[in-house]
């Protein structure tokens, strides 16, 4: 278990630092802050010296020997946009993203998997076309037309919810219901595949021949079988939920990380996607390692080595 | 396990149907404003966009400011009178009793202090503005000397737009700047209470405002990126005003019965720049056959729902130079494929058009229109999508090919501003047109009316650069905009060609 620990954590900088590299070279290549910071009209000379004040006059290598010590010291430097310390912005932005992560992934789970069993042990039924088609529609439709549809109904005809902002158990329930529209639907259709898959095994057959009550068949000898690849899809739902609920949080103003970062990506605010990005990434080696600790409760031939 | 399931499930079904209660309307009599995004910065030197100012507007005063009635009119602010005392040097006298909300004095100190700030290279986004400064001088307490390296003509209108806000010497050097940007204290009509970023910023009416207590209490900034949320969140009351409405849903807030779109001319005018350096654009027959080539009128009738106005030049009707008697061109396709013959190119030219895809209204359909009107009269029109940073990036290279979507637009309300700090020695777009190398005569022309005091001879000198421009074509002229907003009907509000926000004007019925 520590050897496994460990080397994930090795396994996390790498990635990371990779992930930051990245970042650093594609941002810088594809745009200039100094020009989203200054009004249009600014001068040459106006550009020139904002610049040199922020060191982007200097050759790429040089800032990006910079960037790498600052980071290592632990520093995410100002945002530019700001002028506030980036990490601070991301972090007061975090509780927001993840009240809205947990609960659309929990609305996904808790309707996905009664959906699924249901969907699978009544097989060729309607339930079972209802269930496939509502999941086919969940995963089609884009999040900004579903966002909108939910909006407009919820709140525009019927008048129930508020349309957007932050603050109230009121303001969660459209944004929620909007992200958890895809995980919902894909989760749905993992656990309906999956159960198929395991109750035409022969353990479910033997179970099912000395007598056990059917819902117990279903909950306990298919459904633990079939959870491994749906832990992996929760897992990382996770992590594309905390950071990609950029279309939700703009449609619903919700004072997120993905709209903070989707305007610092616009205004090229390096400091401030740098800061994002690491969180992300973090989230996500976070949420991978979950699913792998996952795997071996859930399977014990599975054991954590390195 | 089943039943854990069933409990959720049920849980689930329970809270949904206890949300099923109607949304109150809004709460006491606090005023809701939405917005298109969050500011980034509450320190006025930091950010030049309109949502920023429309906070600085009402947390801080400037020494002068804009005449609602007549914008690029300028009316007393914290500055009671001025004069011009010698052709380098302006003078002000200050209102006295004046305090910032945090009780400091203002007084000529701060005016120093601010003008110390703006004309600090490097530091801030705002130096542009103010760069003619060389000092202030604090003549008493109460009146202090502005001097300029060259005569400045419009020296005193630079203090009525961004940057001009007048800050607490004290309070800065107490705290720090980067304090001062989330917690600022001005001497405005509202004091700052909280900003939840990405949610609200809460300001309060200041009690002790010198032109009398304002008539709301307290005022809510949203931040609300969505042109639809924000229409919608007007017309369920949650906001009683908001910026940036789209042409498109303009009818959908007058249907809605509880409110109106308050709309105006702006200064922002929607033009293509074009790189005339070299290639066929730079024959000046071709770049009016591209003048002639577009339809204006249909454009705005059809994309922009009549909210704009055609021009036949760069200069808005709302600044300082604007001639009346130049026309837009005609949409003339005959006059377009003669002049193509012209100037050569009788089969045809090339060329770029292009925009970003949301940096302004409608471009992308903008660019698409402009492009088929364009290949109607034989210029082979290829469309290029920008990201905002790519955008600028090409800009600043004055690398752009072709034509360019842009809306330079004068903070001064001045011809100076909307046209040769752009294309003036030094100006991000200079390059792009030869016409306007040192040495031209509109090079002199433009150079002469910027150090030229007299106003009457000023104005007969952008009258006649105008002409210029509007011959030579440096830029596909296409309109001069409107902004929209929308208010609830129970609020007086009528929206300002300055695209401000000013809270004291604002009642309720």
């Amino acid at each position: 278990m520590r050897d496994f620990l460990i080397q994930k954590l090795g396994h996390t900088a790498i990635v990371v630092f990779c992930v930051l590299t990245l970042v650093f070279v594609v941002l810088h290549m594809t745009g200039d802050p100094v020009m989203m910071l200054l009004p249009p009209n600014a001068s040459r000379e106006e550009i020139d010296a904002l610049s040199r004040t922020l060191g982007l006059d200097q050759p790429l290598i040089v800032q990006y020997g910079r960037f790498l010590a600052r980071i290592a010291r632990g520093d995410f430097g100002t945002s530019l946009q700001h002028q506030q310390p980036a990490m601070g912005l991301v972090a007061e932005r975090l509780p927001a993203s993840a009240l809205l992560a947990v609960t659309a992934l929990g609305l996904a789970v808790a309707v996905a998997l009664p959906l699924g069993i249901v969907a699978a042990t009544r097989r060729g039924t309607v339930l079972d076309r209802l269930a496939v088609a509502l999941a086919a529609l969940g995963q089609s439709a884009p999040i900004f037309w579903t966002g909108l549809m939910l909006m407009l109904v919820g709140s525009v005809i019927l008048q129930l919810l508020p349309t957007s902002g932050y603050g109230t158990w009121r303001h969660l329930i459209l944004p929620a219901l909007t992200l958890a529209s895809y995980p919902m639907a894909a989760i749905a259709r993992l656990v309906r595949s999956g159960m198929l898959e395991v109750l035409d095994a022969d353990y479910v057959r033997t179970a099912r021949a000395k007598g056990l009550p059917e819902r117990r068949v279903v909950l306990k000898h298919t459904l633990r079988n079939a959870a491994l690849p749906i832990v992996t899809v929760v897992g990382l739902q996770f992590g594309l939920l905390l950071g990609g609920a950029i279309v939700c949080e703009m449609i619903f103003s919700w004072p997120g990380v993905g709209r903070l970062m989707i305007f610092a990506i616009y205004n090229r605010d390096f400091p401030l996607v740098e800061a994002a990005v690491f969180v992300m990434a973090m989230v996500f080696v976070a949420g991978n390692m979950l699913v792998d600790l996952c795997y071996a409760w859930l399977d014990p031939r599975v054991k954590l080595r390195a | 396990m089943p039943r854990r399931l069933i409990a959720i499930s049920l849980g689930l079904c329970l809270a949904l149907l206890a949300v099923a209660l109607p949304v109150g309307p809004a709460a006491g009599q606090d005023l809701v404003i939405a917005q298109g995004a969050d500011i980034t910065t509450l320190d006025p030197t930091q950010a030049t966009q309109i949502h920023n100012l429309n906070l600085f507007y009402n947390v801080y005063d400037a020494l002068v400011t804009w005449d609602p009635k007549d914008i690029g009119k300028l009316m007393p602010e914290l500055a009671v009178s001025w004069k011009s005392v010698d052709p380098l040097t302006w003078q002000f006298k200050l209102r006295q009793g004046v305090k910032f909300h945090n009780g400091e004095p203002f007084n000529a100190d701060a005016v120093k202090f601010t003008v110390d700030r703006l004309i600090t290279k490097g530091v801030h986004q705002v130096y542009g503005g103010f760069s003619t400064i060389e000092r202030a001088d604090v003549v008493d307490a109460h009146t202090v000397n502005i001097v300029t390296g060259k005569p400045d003509p419009i020296l005193v209108k630079r203090f009525a737009g961004y940057g001009g806000q007048m800050l607490p010497p004290q309070y800065i050097k107490q705290v720090d700047w980067k304090t001062f940007a989330i917690k600022p204290v001005g001497t405005g009509p509202y004091k700052f209470v909280e900003w939840v970023k990405d949610d609200r910023v809460v300001l309060e009416a200041n009690p002790t405002y010198w032109r009398g207590v304002p008539k709301i209490k307290r005022v809510i900034w949203k931040p609300i990126p969505d042109n639809f949320a924000r229409v919608a969140a007007l017309t369920r009351g949650e906001a009683q005003i908001i910026t940036k409405v789209i042409p498109d849903h303009v009818s959908q807030i007058q249907q809605a019965g509880c409110c109106r779109v308050e709309h105006t001319l702006t200064n922002l005018v929607t033009v293509y720049l074009i790189n005339a350096q070299k290639g066929p654009l730079a024959n000046t027959k071709v770049r009016q056959a591209l003048n002639y080539a577009v339809d204006k009128d249909k454009i705005i009738k059809e994309l922009y729902k009549g909210y704009a106005i055609p021009i036949g030049s760069g200069i808005p009707n709302t600044d300082f130079g604007y001639n009346p008697k130049i026309k837009p061109y005609p949409y003339d396709p005959a006059k377009a494929k003669a002049l193509l013959t012209e100037a050569g190119f009788a089969n045809g030219v090339d060329v770029d058009v292009q925009s970003g895809n949301g940096i302004h209204l409608n471009d992308r359909q903008l660019s698409e229109a402009v492009a088929l009107m364009l290949q109607d009269v034989g210029v082979r029109a290829k469309i290029g999508v920008l990201e905002p940073s790519q955008r600028s990036q090409l800009l600043r290279a004055n690398t752009f090919p072709g034509l360019l979507l842009a809306d330079p637009a004068s903070t001064t309300y001045d011809t100076d501003g909307v046209l040769w700090r752009l294309r003036g020695p030094g100006g991000i777009i200079h390059q792009a047109w030869p016409g306007n190398y040192e040495g031209t005569p509109f090079y002199k022309m433009m150079e002469e009316a910027r150090v030229t005091l007299d106003s009457g001879k000023r104005l007969k000198i952008y009258h006649e650069a105008a002409q210029v421009w509007h011959d030579e074509a440096p830029e596909l002229f296409l309109f001069q905009g409107e902004m929209i907003d929308g208010a609830r009907n129970e609020i007086v509000y009528k929206a300002r060609g300055d695209q401000r926000i000013i809270l004291y004007d604002i009642t309720y019925r």
